[in-house]
């Protein structure tokens, strides 16, 4: 679980991006359930909130979910395990992002890159829905 | 939901993610956009987050 030393750290590598302090906050900490509530703008301009859970990081991949239920083009909640959509099975009626795989994590992945990372599968999801492409189009898999 | 700004940046992003680019992603946290900027040249603002494409994602 997330400690204070290392939330501390990741403030700073926050402040050093220049992410506003005023667009995430640490939930729950001091709890069996700490979580990071934090919002994402897209090009366009739409905005979401991504809750990172912190239960297990930095041992273990952090579970992000888009605070609500994503649809696909076709209005199909995001609800599911998919390759194709870099998507895992969603909890709570909340699409679960599928961003890190187990042989590229290690404990010194910042939350600042999994955020920039799940920023970038928020626009290639819009790229979705405009084009009806699915988001692997786009984003690569990972080896 | 997305305009031709968006698909250019996922576009580059494609290219990116397949080596075949010129330009690199920059992610600009202040104002919560991406951007791009020639290979190897330091953007203003923002950090790059070319490697992001490169690695690929899960599932």
């Amino acid at each position: 679980m997330i400690d204070n030393d290392r939330m501390n750290a990741e403030v700073a590598v926050f402040n050093f991006n220049r992410v506003p302090q005023n667009i995430y906050r640490f939930m729950d900490m001091g709890t069996s359930k700490p979580w990071l509530a934090i919002a994402a703008r897209t090009n366009v301009g739409n905005t979401y909130t991504l809750r990172i859970e912190l239960d297990k990081f930095p041992n273990e991949i952090p579970k992000v979910f888009v605070t609500r239920m994503l649809t696909t083009r076709s209005g199909a909640p995001m609800s599911g395990v998919s390759a194709s959509m870099h998507t895992l099975s969603s909890e709570n009626g909340r699409t679960r992002i599928c961003h890190y795989g187990s042989q590229a994590w290690n404990p010194r992945v910042t939350l600042f890159k999994i955020y920039a990372k799940c920023r970038l599968w928020l626009e290639a999801y819009e790229g979705h829905r405009a084009t009806g492409r699915d988001l692997d189009y786009w984003l690569k898999h990972q080896a | 939901m997305a305009d031709n700004e968006n698909l250019q940046i996922l576009d580059e992003a494609k290219l990116q993610g397949d080596g075949h680019s010129m330009k690199d992603l920059v992610f600009n946290p202040a104002t919560g956009e991406f951007d791009q900027v020639d290979k190897g040249r330091a953007p203003n603002t923002g950090t790059v987050v070319t490697d992001m494409t490169k690695d690929g994602f899960a599932a």
